[in-house]
C-alpha cells in the first residue's frame, strides 16, 4: 500500500494544494518532500494523524497526545488552529488522502475525505455539524451507519491502528510520544494487532460465544439429556479455571513488576552504599572475626617458618655447601675415571712392550745386537712413557680424594640426594614465607576494615536496614511469586484434563446431530487459539525487541552496539548493555531517541510485514556525517513499498543527498509564497536548483 | 484480505499448525475464523458472525470427510 495522494484545502499554510505520488518501484521507493522550517512540512505530516483518524489520530499527534478523555473540544480546537487564518466562512477545511495497493498486493484503493466546518466567526460549527467523512474503496461510497467514527475500525484493519501511527508518520524532531507509547500497554498492543495476536485473541472470544449460542439453540440446560448437562458443568468449571489462570497471571505480573522495582532499588542502595565504602556495621562481628582469624594465621605461619627453618638447618647448610661439595665430588669422580683409564693402560702395558720391545730380543732382527742391559734399560724407559701419557691428570681431576669413602654409584645416588634435598628445602621455606606475608596482609586488610567501620557515616545505617527490608520483601515477593507460578501450573493441567474430557464429551455429542459436531469442532478451535494466544504473546514481545535493537544499533551511535532495547512491563523502553546499568531510553540524547524511533518504525514494518508507507518529518536534524550515513543506509537496506522523507535544505541535501539519489523515486518542493500567502507546492522540483 | 502476519511467519506458523494437529482441526479453518472475526471487528457489528463461524466450520467438515475418503 503506498499513499497515492494528499490534497489539502485549507490546511494551515495549504490554500488548495496536492501531492500526487507515483506509484513506487522496488529500487526506488523515496519520496523527497523538500520545504524550508516554517514552509508546511508538519502541517502535512499532521495532516495525516488527523485525515486518517480523525480525533482518534490527534490523540497521538506529537503535542496533543493526552489521556484524559476530553477529545471533543480539544480535537475542536486544534483544527481551529490548523484552518487557514484566510480562508472564506463558507469554505470547509479539508484533508483527502488516497491509499493505493501497489502491484505486489491484493485490496482495494482506499480514499478518504474529511471536512471540517466554521462559523461566520471562525469558529468550529457544534456538534454533528463540525466534521463530514467520505470513506471510498475502489471509488465506491461507502456507508457509515453509525457515523464518522465508524470508519475507524474500517481504516484500523485495511492500514493500521491509530495508535501506530507515530511509528509510520514519524516526526524526527519529537520522538518523545513514541517511546512513551511504545511501553507495554501501548504500541506493543498495537503490534499485537498488527502481528496477529489481537486477531487471535478476538477470535477466541467470538468462539466463546458460538459454543454459547450453540448450547443455547440446543434448548440450553431443560432439554439437554444428561451429558449435555454434564458437559455444561465442564464447560462452566472450565471458564472458572479460565477465569483463575487469568487473575493469577495479573498478580504474577504485578508480583514481578514488584520485585523488579524491590531488585532496582536494592542495586540503588547497593550503589549508595558501595560509594560510601561498601561496608554495613552488621558485617563488624564477621570484620572481627575475620581479624581474629588473621592474627591466627599470621602467628601460625611465624610458627612453621621458624619451625621449618630449624628443622632445615642442616639441610640448608648442606645446600649452601651443595655446590662445593657436587664439585668435589664430580672432580673425585673425574679421578676415579682417570685412574681407572690409566691403571688399565699400565695393567696393558707389558702387552704394548711385547709388541714393541719382544723378548727374548736376540731374535728380533732389530734388536738382536743390543746388549741385555741395554735393553732393560730401554725397556724401563718405555714403560715409564707409557705411564708419562696420564700425566698429569686432567684439569678437572681432583688430586685427591677427600671423599674417597664415597666411590662409583653411591657417588652418584649422593649428588642426586644433595639435589633433592636442596629444592625441596628452599621450595618449602619459599612456600612457608609466602603463607606468613599473605596472612600479613589479611591482617592489614582485617585491620583496616575494622578501623573503617568503626567510623562510618550514620547514613549506612539506615542503608543497611533499608538493604534488610528490600532483601526480605524480595525473599517474601519471589515465594509468592513462586506459589503464584505452581498454582498456574496446577490450574493449567487442570485445564488440560478438563478440555480433554470436554472433547471426548463433544465428541459423544457429536453423534447426535450436525450442530453438535459444529460445538466439537469449535471446542477445539478454542482449545487451539487459547494456547495460540498464550504462546504469541512472548514471541511478539522478543521479536519486536530484537527487530528494534538490530535497527537501532545500526543507527545510533557505537558505543551502544552491545546493548539490547527492553520493553520493560508496564515501563519505558530500555537500552540494557552487558556491564553497565539500564539506561532508558526517553533519557538518552536527541539522536538515540530519534534513532530509537526510527528503528522502531523500521521493526513495526518487519514484523508485521505491512505493506503501509514510512513517512519520516526531519529525519537527520542537524546529525554529523556518521549519523547521517547510519540512518539513511539503515532506511535504504529496509524493503518498503515507499518511504517518504520531509527534509529541510540543511538536511538531505549535498553529499546525502548524492547517496541516495539512486533510490528516489520523486521530488517535492513546498516554498511559502509570501505574496499569495500560501504553500505552493512544487512536483519534481527539490533544493540546489533541482528541476528548475 | 491478507492473513495475519504470525500465520504467515515460520516460527509462529509452525507453532499454529503443531496445535491444529495436536486438536484434530487444520489451519486454514483457524485462519478462516481469523478472517470473519477480523471482517466483523471493523464494523462493529455482531449479526451475522456466528453464521459465518458455522460456515468455517461446516467447510472444514466436508473437509475432513473429503480427507478420510
Amino acid at each position: 500500500m503506498y499513499l497515492s495522494r494528499i490534497h489539502l484545502a485549507n490546511w494551515r499554510s495549504y490554500s488548495d494544494a496536492e501531492f500526487r505520488f507515483n506509484k513506487p518501484s522496488v529500487r526506488r521507493p523515496l519520496v523527497l518532500i523538500g520545504a524550508m522550517n516554517g514552509h508546511g512540512k508538519t502541517s502535512l505530516l499532521f495532516s495525516l494523524y488527523v485525515g486518517l483518524f480523525g480525533r482518534f489520530g490527534l490523540r497521538h499527534a506529537e503535542g496533543f497526545t493526552h489521556a484524559d478523555g476530553e477529545d471533543a473540544p480539544r480535537y475542536r480546537e486544534a483544527i481551529r488552529r490548523f484552518r487557514r487564518s484566510t480562508a472564506l466562512s463558507d469554505e470547509p477545511t479539508s484533508v483527502e488522502l488516497v491509499f493505493t495497493p501497489t502491484s505486489k498486493e491484493e485490496g482495494s484503493e482506499i480514499r478518504i475525505v474529511r471536512r471540517w466546518f466554521f462559523s461566520t466567526f471562525g469558529s468550529p460549527k457544534s456538534g454533528d455539524a463540525f466534521e463530514t467523512l467520505e470513506l471510498y474503496l475502489d471509488d465506491k461510497p461507502q456507508k457509515l451507519h453509525n457515523g464518522i467514527d465508524a470508519a475507524i475500525p474500517r481504516l484500523e484493519r485495511f492500514l493500521f491502528r491509530a495508535d501506530v501511527m507515530p511509528a509510520f508518520f514519524f516526526d524526527g524532531e519529537q520522538a518523545q510520544t513514541l517511546i512513551n507509547n511504545s511501553g507495554q500497554d501501548g504500541m506493543k498492543k498495537a503490534v499485537e494487532v498488527l502481528f496477529g495476536t489481537r486477531v487471535v485473541e478476538e477470535a477466541l472470544d467470538a468462539t466463546k460465544q458460538f459454543i454459547s449460542l450453540s448450547h443455547s439453540k440446543l434448548g440450553g440446560k431443560k432439554n439437554a439429556d444428561s451429558q449435555q448437562v454434564q458437559l455444561d458443568e465442564k464447560i462452566e468449571a472450565r471458564d472458572a479455571i479460565e477465569s483463575d489462570i487469568l487473575d493469577l497471571e495479573k498478580t504474577i505480573r504485578s508480583l514481578e513488576k514488584k520485585r523488579e522495582l524491590l531488585e532496582t532499588d536494592q542495586r540503588h542502595n547497593q550503589e549508595t552504599l558501595s560509594k560510601l565504602g561498601g561496608e554495613r556495621r552488621d558485617d563488624l562481628i564477621q570484620v572481627h572475626a575475620a581479624v581474629e582469624r588473621a592474627e591466627t594465621e599470621k602467628r601460625n605461619a611465624e610458627k612453621s617458618l621458624t619451625e621449618s627453618a630449624r628443622k632445615l638447618g642442616i639441610a640448608l647448610a648442606l645446600s649452601r655447601l651443595m655446590t662445593s661439595i657436587a664439585n668435589r665430588l664430580n672432580a673425585e669422580a673425574a679421578r676415579e675415571r682417570w685412574e681407572n683409564v690409566r691403571d688399565g693402560t699400565i695393567q696393558r702395558s707389558d702387552e704394548v712392550l711385547q709388541l714393541a720391545l719382544p723378548e727374548p730380543h736376540s731374535t728380533d732382527p732389530i734388536l738382536q745386537n743390543l746388549q741385555s742391559g741395554n735393553w732393560l734399560r730401554l725397556r724401563d724407559r718405555f714403560k715409564a712413557a707409557i705411564e708419562r701419557i696420564y700425566i698429569p691428570p686432567p684439569n678437572d681431576c681432583a688430586t685427591e680424594y677427600i671423599l674417597g669413602h664415597v666411590k662409583g654409584e653411591s657417588r652418584d645416588r649422593l649428588i642426586m640426594q644433595l639435589n633433592v634435598a636442596q629444592g625441596q628445602g628452599v621450595a618449602d621455606i619459599r612456600g612457608r614465607a609466602k603463607r606468613l606475608m599473605d596472612a600479613r596482609q589479611q591482617l592489614e586488610d582485617a585491620v583496616w576494615r575494622r578501623e573503617r567501620i568503626g567510623t562510618l557515616p550514620e547514613e549506612v545505617d539506615k542503608i543497611s536496614e533499608k538493604l534488610s527490608e528490600i532483601g526480605e520483601q524480595i525473599s517474601e515477593t519471589s515465594r509468592q511469586l513462586g506459589a503464584a507460578e505452581n498454582e498456574v501450573k496446577k490450574r493449567r493441567a487442570e485445564l488440560h484434563d478438563l478440555n480433554a474430557e470436554i472433547g471426548r464429551l463433544q465428541e459423544l455429542l457429536a453423534k447426535l446431530g450436525p450442530e453438535q459436531k459444529r460445538i466439537a469442532v469449535a471446542e477445539r478451535v478454542r482449545s487451539v487459539l487459547s494456547s495460540l494466544n498464550e504462546q504469541l504473546r512472548p514471541i511478539t514481545v522478543e521479536r519486536l525487541q530484537d527487530s528494534v535493537t538490530s535497527h537501532f544499533v545500526k543507527i545510533a551511535d557505537k558505543r551502544y552496539r552491545k546493548g539490547k532495547i527492553v520493553f520493560q512491563e508496564n515501563g519505558s523502553p530500555v537500552l540494557r548493555s552487558p556491564d553497565a546499568p539500564d539506561a532508558l531510553i526517553e533519557m538518552m540524547s536527541g539522536f538515540e531517541r530519534r534513532s530509537f524511533g526510527i528503528a522502531f518504525s523500521l521493526a513495526l514494518a518487519e514484523i508485521t510485514q505491512k505493506r503501509v508507507p514510512l513517512v519520516i518529518d526531519t529525519p537527520l536534524g542537524n546529525a554529523d556525517q556518521g549519523y547521517r550515513r547510519r540512518l539513511l543506509k539503515a532506511l535504504m537496506n529496509v524493503d518498503l513499498d515507499q518511504v517518504i522523507i520531509l527534509t529541510h535544505d540543511a538536511e538531505v541535501t549535498g553529499p546525502v543527498f548524492e547517496e541516495i539519489e539512486a533510490q528516489v523515486r520523486q521530488y517535492f518542493l513546498v516554498e511559502f509564497d509570501e505574496k499569495k500567502k500560501e504553500s505552493i507546492v512544487y512536483p519534481e522540483r527539490y533544493f540546489d536548483g533541482i528541476g528548475r | 484480505m491478507r492473513a495475519p502476519a504470525c500465520f504467515e511467519e515460520r516460527e509462529t506458523r509452525a507453532i499454529i499448525d503443531d496445535l491444529c494437529r495436536r486438536n484434530n482441526i487444520d489451519t486454514q479453518l483457524i485462519i478462516e475464523l481469523c478472517e470473519v472475526v477480523e471482517k466483523f471487528s471493523g464494523s462493529g457489528r455482531k449479526e451475522g458472525l456466528a453464521s459465518d463461524i458455522s460456515t468455517c466450520i461446516d467447510s472444514f467438515l466436508t473437509r475432513a470427510v473429503a480427507t478420510k475418503k
